[in-house]
């Protein structure tokens, strides 16, 4: 253990420069690789991706969510009304995706918009 | 030469290792670059946040996706492609091996390394004879390189003599040289500089002779591989 205390005789050993210069950067491509099975079968012995594949946004229900509104007191309200007037709320509230009391707050807001601008007119 | 460094085991040396080996090539006049695919990017972090004057340039943040290509560019303009794999079975690992020209495979003396190290080398077989559907002569050479081993003189423990005996048993390729634990080799990490730019870490000149006998026993192999493709 002589050279542990730098008392070593012999020269250290020098790097084989002759052998670094014989090595040259690659003049072919190694594209020619099937990397498709190469992953298939670096997956069979347990070498899989690590990162993140990209999220997949899509909600579990098709149909928007109804908003929750602050509790009130509920009335029932029950009329009866033309048939043709019955198909407009109907197909009005249908096409909004609006249950029947929603539907008849959206009128009746509506309403009181369309009045403001008129009054503003 | 594209040359990885893989064992799916963290902590076997495989930083360690790469920079020992490339830093010494590159303080003979050699152009080497290392691709750092480690997440934790030690060496990038080295080569980014130090004060070394080493000419090895290093590239991080490389993503599965972008490897291969990346290799493919350094290693037209580099003699010597370092890629300093993850520790883990991913297939940023595979697929590096897949163009790699040599892997050098690390292992500590536990039951852990070993066992990670016989997947490392079954998966460059299997990237091998993928690669010979289509070149029939096509090799990805290997070996094993037993790190943190006592230093020459040093008692060797029990499991060291144990894996060494089980390698001899099932005929795996392996380094003649090991890669003792040296403090030199802890602190070039740590403080980001070369062998040569150490002032004070232990014994630096025994650390220095065993990264010499490394490279060229390295270098004896792989252009021994280069005259045997050429000659087939």
């Amino acid at each position: 253990m002589a050279s542990d205390f730098g008392l070593k005789l012999d020269e250290a050993p020098q790097v084989a420069t002759d052998l670094i210069s014989s090595v040259k950067p690659r003049t072919s491509s190694r594209s020619t690789i099937n990397t498709a099975e190469s992953d298939r079968v670096a997956g069979a012995a347990g070498f899989t991706s690590r990162e993140p594949s990209a999220a997949v946004a899509v909600a579990p229900y098709a149909t928007p969510r109804r908003q929750k509104r602050p509790p009130e007191v509920r009335t029932p309200l029950s009329m009866s009304v033309p048939r043709s007037v019955h198909v407009r709320f109907r197909d009005f509230a249908d096409e909004r995706n609006l249950s029947y009391p929603d539907a008849l707050e959206k009128l009746l807001n509506d309403s009181e918009l369309l009045q403001r601008l008129e009054r503003k007119v | 030469m594209v040359i990885s460094t893989a064992n799916p085991k963290g902590g076997s040396g495989k930083s360690t290792s790469t920079l020992v080996i490339a830093t010494t090539l590159a303080s003979k006049g050699a152009s080497v670059c290392i691709i750092d695919a480690d997440p934790n990017q030690p060496i990038f972090d080295w080569k980014t946040n130090g004060d070394s004057k080493s000419d090895v340039t290093v590239i991080g943040g490389v993503k599965e996706d972008g490897i291969l290509s990346l290799i493919e560019a350094q290693a037209a303009i580099h003699q010597f492609v370092f890629v300093d794999l993850e520790g883990t079975a991913s297939l940023m690992v595979s697929r590096a091996i897949a163009f790699s020209d040599f892997v050098i495979i690390p292992v500590q003396a536990s039951a852990v390394d070993v066992r990670q190290a016989a997947k490392a080398i079954l998966q460059v077989r299997n990237e091998e004879r993928i690669m010979q559907r289509s070149n029939p002569d096509g090799r990805i050479p290997y070996r094993v390189l037993m790190t943190r081993t006592p230093a020459p003189g040093a008692p060797v423990s029990r499991s060291q003599k144990k894996l060494e005996a089980q390698i001899i048993e099932n005929q795996i390729l392996t380094f003649k040289t090991r890669l003792a634990e040296r403090q030199a080799y802890k602190i070039m990490l740590n403080d980001r500089l070369t062998l040569d730019e150490l002032t004070d870490a232990g014994n630096i000149e025994a650390a220095k002779e065993n990264a010499v006998d490394l490279v060229n026993e390295l270098l004896r192999i792989v252009t021994s591989l280069g005259s045997k493709e050429e000659a087939a």
